[in-house]
């Protein structure tokens, strides 16, 4: 089980080769930090960092 | 508005329990918004809840999760984890 990171929005993707959240293909597996946003609207982490869909987030991409 | 725990975990667990607890979180629908394992925090991952009640029942039963430090952080201490510096260039510039 592959976990990439996108590059573009960091949502972190499991077993594809295309972000499912913004189409981009460039993912990468060097990533850090581990975000779960369960509930955007009420998340002051999710506005912070402009996340509007729930999912896992990298915090850091190289 | 959502207030920041801190759950103590085993080192080297802290995304499995951030995963078992969004599972829990979801299954007993509560009131839990995200969680946080930055990777200089070893053994401890940052919960965002309506209350500490809250992350008491998205721990309960799940390995690894060794309790929940009395006491809210301030969003202030959270924020940094979110932009963390990049070891690479800190190496590059020095
Ligand atoms: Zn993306």
């Amino acid at each position: 089980m592959a976990e990439l990171a996108c590059k573009r929005c960091k949502f972190i993707n499991v077993d594809t080769e295309v972000c499912v959240n913004c189409g981009s293909t460039e993912l990468t597996k060097e990533w850090y930090g581990y975000l779960i946003i369960i509930d955007p609207e009420k998340s002051e982490i999710a506005k912070k960092l402009g996340i509007t869909k729930p999912g896992k987030y990298a915090l850091q991409v190289e | 508005m959502g207030k920041f725990f801190a759950v103590k975990t085993t080192v080297n667990q802290e995304r499995i329990v951030a995963n078992l607890m969004e599972l829990a979180v979801k299954k007993y629908n509560l009131e839990v918004y995200s969680i946080l394992a930055p990777k200089e925090l070893r053994g401890y991952v940052l919960v965002e809840a309506k209350d500490i009640q809250n992350v008491r029942r998205a721990i309960t039963g799940i390995p690894h999760a060794r309790g929940i430090l009395s006491g809210e952080i301030p969003f202030k201490e959270v924020e940094h984890f979110l932009t963390p510096k990049r070891a690479v260039e800190q190496i590059k510039e020095g």
